[in-house]
């Protein structure tokens, strides 16, 4: 079985008992996707419960995103191509929001570019004297809003995040991206369920320790620029 | 032997690793020092080369020029400071080798003569004297020639090899280009 967004709005709707009966009538509902949205909750509509989801997942996107190191960036992994000279892209080669870190830069052939020199020296290598420079050179540099580098076209291994197609999956209670991380979604939801009611706010503390530390163990971003040409 | 530019650098490049563990260079930038001393250091080890009589003749390339109207083109490689040690000779006939003020007052015109003035080499046949016309067999000292890409072949004598390195490594980790020379 998938992890889906009901699965995770259920369990949130039971821990602030949006259901309700006897136990036997609290157990069916809670099985039927189509009881949750007759949940007696007047804070915490179903399609609440779904935006909460769409912000946790974002959040949880970035948190992964920026760590290059993550092995779950395979499941935001996409690939941008620019030419050097170009801005600094927003957008990857299949149209979706880019976030967070880079992964590689490489070439169309698969050569990894590596920030090892500073814009003015790429200049130099790529606009000197005809002839001088005979290596093939395989360097890049961030030069914000821009992008410098040795090769013409390069390709760069990104991670995306859609929020509209999201949202539009999560209402649809289709797949969560990260389907290993049941609890890290629950928490979260749990931890976003705050209102000016002290027993929302009370219980929602309680979770949000264990969501913070979910986002912080995904490790803080790896600074580029300050690695380029060090 | 022979070995491509590339090999060459390479093997520049894990020297400088070597010799600059306290303050690491980028690779990329060691390839650029590379690239960019390459014709210096060739030209400043080969006339380390030269400046050895026992190891001078390692440098000589033997080529075909040819001649107009008495003019050829001096080629680029040839370390005119040894311009002397050249061997000239059209036909099996070896041509005697003349300074320039003494290639205007002339000479003996039995003998077949040339000369270099800038550029430019300059030839006379033998009696009758014309300005020669026609091939000729060059032979002189020579810094082996500059690779056009990286994939090209730098050939050099084999004993020039290392000591084309190690100068090389030299001078990228700080030394000057004469002191980096010495070391060949």
């Amino acid at each position: 079985m998938s992890l889906t967004s009901n699965i995770i709005v259920r369990q949130a709707y039971v821990r602030i008992g949006a259901f309700e009966g006897n136990a036997s009538q609290i157990a069916t509902d809670y099985a039927s996707d189509a009881a949750l949205a007759d949940a007696n909750t007047e804070s915490f509509p179903l399609q609440s419960m779904y935006d909460i989801l769409v912000g946790v997942e974002n959040e949880m996107a970035t948190a992964v995103a920026m760590n290059v190191n993550n092995t779950l960036r395979n499941v935001l992994g996409d690939i941008v191509t620019v030419t050097s000279g170009s801005l600094i892209p927003a957008i990857s080669d299949a149209d979706l929001p880019i976030i967070g870190e880079w992964g590689q830069v490489r070439t169309a052939a698969g050569i990894e570019l590596t920030p090892a020199l500073h814009e003015d020296e790429i200049r130099a290598i790529v606009n000197g004297p005809s002839g001088l420079f005979k290596t093939n050179y395989y360097s890049y540099a961030l030069r914000p809003p821009r992008i410098y580098a040795t090769q013409t076209t390069l390709e760069i291994d990104v991670c995306v995040f859609d929020i509209d197609a999201r949202q539009t999956a999560i209402n649809a209670n289709e797949d969560l991206l990260f389907q290993q991380m049941q609890n890290a979604y629950f928490s979260g939801v749990m931890a976003n369920l705050k209102n000016e009611d002290p027993a929302y706010t009370s219980l929602s503390n309680e979770y949000a320790p264990a969501y913070q530390a979910w986002l912080v163990a995904q490790q803080p971003p790896r600074d580029v620029v300050g690695q380029a040409a060090a | 032997m022979s070995q491509t530019y590339s090999y060459i650098r390479e093997q520049v490049v894990q020297g400088v690793i070597r010799g600059s563990l306290a303050n690491p260079i980028s690779l990329d930038r060691i390839r650029a020092q590379f690239d960019a001393a390459f014709f210096s250091i060739n030209s400043t080890v080969a006339q380390t080369y030269a400046a050895q009589e026992s190891r001078r003749e390692l440098l000589r390339v033997a080529t075909t020029l040819t001649f107009t109207a008495g003019d050829a083109d001096l080629p680029e490689a040839v370390l005119k400071g040894y311009i002397e040690d050249a061997t000239f000779t059209v036909t099996g006939k070896k041509y005697s080798y003349r300074r320039y003020p003494d290639w205007l007052r002339g000479g003996d015109p039995r003998l077949g003569m040339w000369t270099q003035i800038g550029e430019t080499l300059k030839a006379k046949t033998p009696t009758p004297v014309i300005a020669l016309t026609g091939d000729v067999e060059f032979s002189s000292i020579c810094s082996p020639a500059i690779p056009s890409t990286e994939s090209a072949t730098y050939v050099a004598p084999d004993d020039f090899y290392p000591d084309f390195v190690n100068a090389m490594v030299q001078y990228i980790i700080g030394q000057t280009m004469e002191t980096a020379a010495q070391t060949a």
